[in-house]
């Protein structure tokens, strides 16, 4: 087999993982090449729309597990492919140097068993560290069930870890991938947090003690493969920010292999339920939202007409509308439409002078949804009449999108093809 | 009063002491177009290197960095924004940078962010070629703005020893990294890093394509949202560019 056709089969195998962060890491070599950069880089973008910023591939797709939902499970019949460190290392490097990547996201099918699979992993990374003398970004994923001291050496080579939970509650774990255990991958994630932590602590004390992981962990969860509500997903995510201390969790529309009644069909069209999982999660991570605030058990999942802020404030229409020359910053970013950015302008520009409705403009706020929930100097943007919140969300309320998967349903996963 | 530079940044630092000093707020600032003294025109004798101090001593780095962002722009009369923003920096201080409402505040900050952005795009889409029997890399591109001044020492940082030439072919000047060091060359043209000298059959850019393609979705194609992040003026150079043609011709 050909390089070019391992490659073609590997970065097929790998290409459903949602993750493309390249940056936050604080990793610096002077050495060889590569560097690492504040702002994530993205080099280009597929037809599909989405960034590519790392070579994004598995070590293998020859897998012994055979979890229902994934594309490289034992018994779906494709060619199979395994890459030697050594391929990994140059196609990395070579493809740095042309300026394709930021750098490797490395992952795999377990092959033989979590062990030997974690060992190749540990050893491909080590050698793009030590023989190529790379320094860009690396993400490698954790195989769940592999020995503690082959994470504990992982860490030391790569800039983000991650181990993916795949589901948010233990039965759907069960059900869709008996041969992963629940146990195993919390227990990663915790060693994972500790020695992430404990290596951050020696590095205020030691300027040159070994760095573990600089760009934390993340991981991935598979949304629409089992009966799990975004209650129980946010929940979970909630969960791993709080108490994890993941940077990420990062969302997959799961797109059905085969319709052979063992996987439901979702009744919410998949990429757009995702969409409104980042859009929560976002709200918790970085607006600060308490998750609770979102959702509740009675109505378990995210409203598909509205983003999840704009649903918040039409349910709590008494906070508005707030004048933005007077709010507070906490305050200004719970205004649907106004982002971080808007409110950052905002608090800067009424600190020279009073905002009028006519610096909106050249301040780039956005009013098409914020004209509902605010006063600009005492003065509000709507003509004449004030709304009630019902009417504001059939204004707000995105048109129904066309189906994206009436016509072609793929005849593969489109969860990640590996762990 | 009326003033004349050679149309580089440097140039225009003498130009910029003068106004600041003298509180010229009716200032007209063309570039000069003959080697004598025009007429109409005040000569300005101060030196590049006292403007240069005195520009840092009294303003902040922030407020000049927005200035030679805006200043790559290239946008008409952006040297006159420019003498204007610094007057009223003088008069408010670095709350300058706060005050969004202001048109000439709003000018400087909005070429400065388009040359930044475009800057921040171009170390993703920019694509480097070697050169045949040596280890130079070779990148042409064509910005629309002139941020080749921005991008030599991004890529000095990624490349570390590596030699490059970064090729902005629309104004023909160049970034030549060699032995550590960076050098910017103006007129700068193809026979100097010619195409001939680029390897024929690079085995790596038909890898990449293979891992471009390999890694769409095809299923969930929105070659909108592509061309909203990868606008079709940078597709020129970018090895990968066929397979996107190929996508948006089929639709």
């Amino acid at each position: 087999m050909t390089l070019l056709e391992k490659l073609s089969i590997l970065a097929d195998g790998a290409k459903y993982d949602a993750s493309c962060a390249s940056c936050g890491s604080t990793r610096s070599s002077n050495k060889g090449i590569g560097a690492n950069s504040v702002a994530g880089i993205c080099h280009t973008w597929t037809p599909d729309g989405r960034c590519v910023s790392l070579l994004k591939i598995l070590l293998s797709n020859d897998c012994v597990y055979n979890c229902k939902y994934c594309y490289n499970r034992l018994e779906n019949d494709h060619q199979r492919a395994t890459f030697l460190p050594e391929e990994i290392g140059r196609l990395t490097l070579e493809f740095y140097k042309r300026n394709y990547i930021e750098g490797l996201f490395l992952s795999s099918a377990v092959l033989k068993n979590p062990d030997y699979t974690m060992e190749q992993l540990v050893l491909s990374v080590k050698k793009l560290r030590e023989e190529f003398l790379f320094g860009g970004y690396i993400h490698l994923k954790v195989i769940p069930g592999a020995d503690a001291r082959l994470v504990s050496e992982a860490g030391l080579w790569v800039d983000r870890l991650s181990v993916n939970i795949e589901m948010p509650t233990q039965s759907s774990l069960h059900w869709l991938a008996p041969q992963k255990k629940e146990i195993t991958i919390v227990q990663s994630m915790q060693q994972m947090k500790a020695e992430i932590l404990s290596s951050m602590e020696d590095r205020k004390r030691y300027a040159k003690a070994p760095l573990f992981a600089p760009g934390g962990q993340s991981t991935q969860m598979v949304v629409g493969a089992s009966p799990d509500t975004d209650y129980d997903i946010i929940g979970k995510s909630n969960y791993l920010y709080k108490e994890m201390e993941l940077r990420r969790v990062y969302y997959s529309a799961f797109i059905p292999v085969r319709q052979d009644g063992v996987l439901p069909t979702d009744p919410l069209p998949p990429l757009k339920r995702e969409n409104r999982l980042y859009q929560a999660d976002w709200l918790i991570r970085v607006y600060k939202f308490n998750w609770k605030e979102l959702l509740n058990p009675v109505q378990p999942n995210l409203p598909m007409d509205v983003d999840p802020k704009t649903h918040w404030a039409l349910a709590h229409f008494d906070w508005f509308p707030v004048e933005i020359n007077r709010a507070d910053f906490s305050l200004l970013i719970r205004i649907p439409g106004i982002g971080i950015q808007s409110a950052r302008k905002i608090i800067q520009a009424r600190s020279i002078k009073a905002i009028q409705i006519e610096d909106l403009k050249p301040l780039h706020v956005s009013t098409k949804r914020a004209k509902y929930f605010i006063t600009v100097n005492g003065k509000s943007l709507l003509p004449n009449q004030s709304l009630y919140p019902e009417r504001i969300r059939e204004k707000i309320a995105d048109t129904p999108p066309p189906s994206l998967f009436e016509t072609g349903l793929t005849l593969h996963s489109a969860v990640s093809g590996e762990l | 009063m009326h003033y004349a530079y050679s149309g580089k940044w440097s140039g225009l630092l003498p130009i910029l002491h003068h106004i600041v000093t003298k509180k010229d707020e009716d200032c007209h600032i063309d570039l000069q177009t003959s080697l004598f003294v025009q007429e109409g025109i005040s000569p300005i004798i101060l030196s590049e290197e006292d403007a240069h101090r005195f520009l840092h001593q009294t303003f902040s780095e922030e407020v000049l960095y927005k200035c030679y962002l805006a200043f790559l722009s290239e946008k008409e009369r952006i040297e006159e924004g420019i003498a204007q923003y610094l007057l009223l920096a003088g008069e408010m201080g670095t709350g300058i940078v706060n005050y969004w409402q202001h048109p000439v505040v709003n000018l400087i900050e909005y070429q400065a962010k388009k040359v930044a952005r475009e800057k921040h795009l171009l170390i993703g889409v920019l694509r480097f070629q070697p050169l045949e029997g040596s280890e130079m890399l070779y990148a042409p591109f064509e910005p629309t703005y002139r941020v080749i001044y921005l991008l030599g020492s991004a890529f000095k940082r990624r490349l570390n020893q590596l030699p490059f030439i970064l090729h902005d072919k629309k104004r023909n000047i160049a970034c030549l990294h060699w032995q550590s060091k960076l050098l910017y060359q103006e007129h700068f043209f193809e026979q100097h890093a010619s195409r001939k000298t680029i390897k024929e059959e690079d085995p790596y850019e038909e890898l990449w394509r293979a891992f471009f393609k390999a890694v769409t979705i095809e299923s969930r194609k929105n070659l909108k949202c592509e061309q909203q992040h990868l606008p079709k003026k940078y597709w020129k150079y970018l090895t990968e560019k066929n397979l996107i043609l190929d996508a948006h011709k089929t639709g």
